[in-house]
């Protein structure tokens, strides 16, 4: 490699995983950084969902009883939050992939499941209050 | 970093990689805190496994992680396996709350 050559331009076969950097030239290094803080968001998404369902099974372990509903929202929080940790992965290979080959970027699959998830948790939190509230 | 020095980012406005950075930071300390959390609640549930287990994790992620990003450079270098890492490490922590929020059906079951 001669000296001329700057870091960019190196053989992309040094870099993991192959799959994304086998292939097209080089993007705009902003990209690739707007990229990195995207799967790391995701990630962050992924673990507020895992947070909130292990804070709702500590509030649970503080009642009496007939809390079974709330552990049922926790445990289905957590998987999704550990879903949405595999999909910024995924998201992220597809993304970097797309901007090497100077594609359109892949929309955002998780998204529209995220906005769902959250909202029916929310729903089934608020009518579980709304029925202990009732005499 | 000065901007100026950082190739290929000298009119760069965004402070593109100090940016990542503290995404990264973030990230790590949104990670060890919710392996607390884990940890904590399993105490509470009398499963100690568990609990040593999310301990254990916080302490190795961040290990692993910190070393990752020794290498870490805004051009050249991969951020893959940092990201595998962490995505992985909330995985496990997700797998953990299952375990917990399950524990907790179970006991109210009883």
């Amino acid at each position: 490699m001669s000296p001329a050559i700057s870091g960019r331009e190196r053989p992309a076969t040094e870099r993991r995983p192959e799959a994304v950097y086998g292939v097209g030239t080089e993007p705009d290094v902003r990209f690739s950084l707007a990229n990195e803080r995207t799967a790391l968001a995701w990630l962050r998404t992924g673990l507020a969902l895992v947070g909130g369902g292990v804070a709702l099974t500590t509030l649970v372990t503080f009642a009496e009883s007939g809390l079974l509903l709330l552990d049922v929202i926790a445990a289905l929080a957590c998987a999704s939050g550990g879903s949405l940790a595999v999909g910024a992965l995924v998201g992220w290979r597809r993304t970097e992939r797309a901007l090497r080959l100077g594609r359109p970027l892949p929309a955002p699959s998780a998204l529209p499941i995220l906005v769902v998830g959250v909202a029916a948790i929310a729903l089934v939190l608020a009518a579980y209050a709304v029925v202990q509230a009732l005499p | 970093m000065s901007l100026a020095g950082v190739e290929g980012l000298a009119d760069d406005p965004g402070a593109q990689p100090q940016r990542t950075m503290l995404a990264w930071n973030r990230t790590i300390l949104a990670t060890v805190l919710g392996a607390l959390l884990v940890a904590l609640t399993a105490e509470r549930q009398q499963l100690p496994g568990v609990a040593a287990a999310a301990g254990l994790a916080a302490a190795g992620l961040l290990l692993m992680v910190l070393r990752d990003l020794r290498h870490w450079h805004h051009t050249d270098v991969s951020p893959w396996t940092p990201i595998l890492h962490v995505g992985l490490a909330v995985v496990g922590l997700a797998a953990l709350g299952v375990t917990v929020a399950v524990t907790g059906i179970l006991m109210e079951a009883r």
